[in-house]
């Protein structure tokens, strides 16, 4: 960190807040101290630089030819004001994310709305207390939805390019749904399984997604049969009710169809002797070979 | 660090510190999430900083030495930057997406706030669904408004000895690893428990209030946080998403693979861990753990051998 260049962003970030109209890029120079004395090849490159760090401060900086400016209009957060209730609805905000970086990006937001004002109150007994996995990149995907821009990304080994339409948090995870372009189908992905940093690609309203998303990727996907012993397992049954054939279940199980979900198979065998895999008959193939996998590995 | 997230910092800074005359470095920097020190050192630029002109009229006025000595921050002439600069994009995103978990829960005024925000940043989390919640609507509605009333109410609750009915002091909705569970007062066990919502099947309101009890956040505090044991492991890149979902103490790459250290927070736990990753894990330091995971895959293959199911 410089502090001869930060002194210089903050200068002429004012400057062109306070100026009335735009500024040329020579009037820039002859009042900004800290270009004095850079011939022009050093303060074009110098300009150039300071202009892209204001932007990646969140500055909404305009141009026109070489006139520079900035409305104020744009750059002020408008006038807000909350109830009690509110303040302290935003004071339990602060402690949603489980993850670092979300939550030292939404303490930056509270941060500014107290500079504006506002006292969001973090010491009331709150009757709410949700818990927010990490979503990774959250900012590129959903700037990939709003502006409609493909994202690429890797999902295990396998390389993706994806319409993005959707992020969705269900049960703990987070998932993208869009239209995934090597399969020619809607498709839905775990944020928490995408391998490589996904990055936006192509033009912007490259697509249009559908009215309604389909979120529900269960129904179209094929059945599970699991035995679970009575009483356990209610994270992987949910809410589904009995299936009406109950064969193959052993002495004091019940017989659930579920949708057949990423990773079902983990989440049998993490119940260990109180879920049975039924059919299809390469899920259970794969429960096998895992649990021998486990079995072995300690012999 | 770098400079834009200096200058990010100081963008609030000068409306913040406007705004609370007389603040300490102390209670700035707990505000900002960073060190005293960063406080003084963003001070001592900004006294360097404002219209361009060179005059001492032009410049920020800030009180180095009060700030030095007294631990006091006082500012002027900073009427140019008199509110902050709006919200960054992923500022709005994630501080809207926290709203909506808490307004999913049924809390009216996360609701409001983030519409205000989203009305006057112009934008919202549309396309962003959060359902944190899980049980029954009523059941959950009955809970929240028992919570705002301060009432006692009777739930009827799926345990594992099957279902019985509880006179409950209900405090709060927590949601934890995607299950939503309501936190109470037991009246009959006089102590504090956690209740799935997905397994209180009714809510029944009475005309009793619920009485002054501490040490909430103590019993129900996140699995993790009171953990003591650590566990670790190796494990292949196909796990590695490990790294991302728990609150892990430790890591370090073998080769192409990643040592792993994580709080467990219960002995089964940490067996259903190693159960459902298979053979992306190569080692596990704790060999008790490993053997009773081996003990309990090889108990549930008895299934497939003996009934046949096998293919």
């Amino acid at each position: 960190m410089s502090a001869k260049k930060t002194e210089r962003l903050m200068n002429l970030l004012v400057m062109l807040l306070a100026a009335r109209a735009p500024v040329t890029r020579e009037r820039i120079r002859q009042m900004i101290e800290g270009y004095h004395g850079l011939d022009d090849i050093n303060f074009e490159r110098t300009f150039e630089r300071d202009k892209l760090d204001l932007r990646a401060a969140g500055v909404p900086i305009d141009s026109d030819g070489d006139r520079y400016g900035i409305h104020r209009a744009a750059y002020e957060l408008p006038p807000i004001s909350f109830t009690p209730e509110e303040l302290a609805a935003l004071g339990a905000a602060a402690t949603v994310w489980r993850d670092q970086v979300a939550a030292d990006t939404t303490r930056q937001a509270l941060v500014t709305l107290q500079a504006a004002g506002a006292e969001p109150d973090a010491s009331r007994l709150e009757a709410f207390c949700p818990r927010l996995e990490p979503a990774n990149h959250l900012e590129l995907w959903r700037q990939g939805i709003v502006e409609r821009r493909e994202v690429r990304f890797s999902y295990g080994t396998q390389h993706r390019r994806l319409q993005p339409w959707r992020l969705l948090n269900r049960r703990g995870r987070w998932y993208v749904i869009g239209h995934d372009l090597e399969r020619g189908a809607a498709r839905r992905f775990r944020l928490d399984k995408v391998s490589t940093a996904p990055r936006l690609v192509g033009e912007a309203g490259a697509f249009t997604a559908p009215e309604v998303v389909p979120t529900d990727f269960e129904t179209s996907h094929e059945t599970a049969r699991v035995a679970v012993r009575t009483g356990r397992g209610r994270d992987l049954v949910g809410s589904a009710m009995l299936a009406a054939d109950q064969t193959g279940a052993p002495d004091g199980f019940e017989v659930f169809e579920l949708p057949r979900s990423f990773g079902i198979a983990g989440a049998i065998c993490a119940l260990g002797a109180d879920a049975v895999a039924l059919a299809p008959a390469d899920l259970v193939t794969e429960v096998v070979a895992q649990l021998e996998n486990v079995a072995g590995a300690a012999r | 660090m770098r400079s834009f997230d200096q200058v990010g910092r100081l963008l609030k800074l000068v409306p913040y510190l406007s705004g609370h005359p007389g603040i300490t470095i102390q209670e700035t920097a707990t505000a900002f999430g960073v060190a005293p020190a960063t406080i003084l050192k963003d001070l001592q630029v900004l006294q360097f900083c404002g219209l361009p002109g060179g005059l001492p009229d032009d410049l920020f006025e800030v009180d180095i030495d009060a700030a030095r000595e007294d631990g006091e921050i006082w500012v002027g002439n900073t009427e140019v930057l008199a509110r902050p600069m709006t919200l960054r994009a992923d500022e709005a995103t994630t501080l809207l997406v926290a709203l909506r978990a808490l307004d999913e829960l049924g809390s009216k005024a996360a609701a409001t706030a983030a519409a205000k925000l989203s009305s006057a940043l112009g934008k919202g989390p549309e396309a962003i669904e959060v359902t944190v919640t899980s049980g029954d609507a009523r059941v959950r509605a009955n809970l929240v408004t028992a919570i705002e009333e301060r009432r006692v109410v009777i739930i009827t609750h799926r345990g594992r000895e099957g279902i019985g009915s509880v006179a409950v002091e209900p405090a709060r909705l927590r949601v934890s690893d995607g299950a939503t569970y309501l936190d109470a007062w037991s009246r009959p066990r006089a102590a504090w428990r956690s209740f799935r919502l997905d397994r209180i099947t009714a809510c029944e309101p009475t005309n009793e209030c619920c009485g002054e009890h501490s040490g909430l956040d103590q019993a129900t505090g996140q699995w993790f946080a009171d953990a003591t044991t650590q566990l670790t492991l190796q494990v292949t890149e196909a796990a590695a998403w490990l790294r991302d979902h728990y609150p892990i103490s430790g890591v370090e790459s073998v080769g192409d693979e990643l040592r792993i250290t994580l709080p467990i927070g219960s002995r089964d736990w940490a067996i259903a861990l190693l159960l459902r990753l298979g053979s992306a894990v190569t080692f596990v330091a704790d060999i008790q753990i490993a053997d009773a995971a081996a003990a309990e895959a090889r108990a549930a293959l008895a299934h497939y051998t003996q009934s046949g199911t096998s293919s």
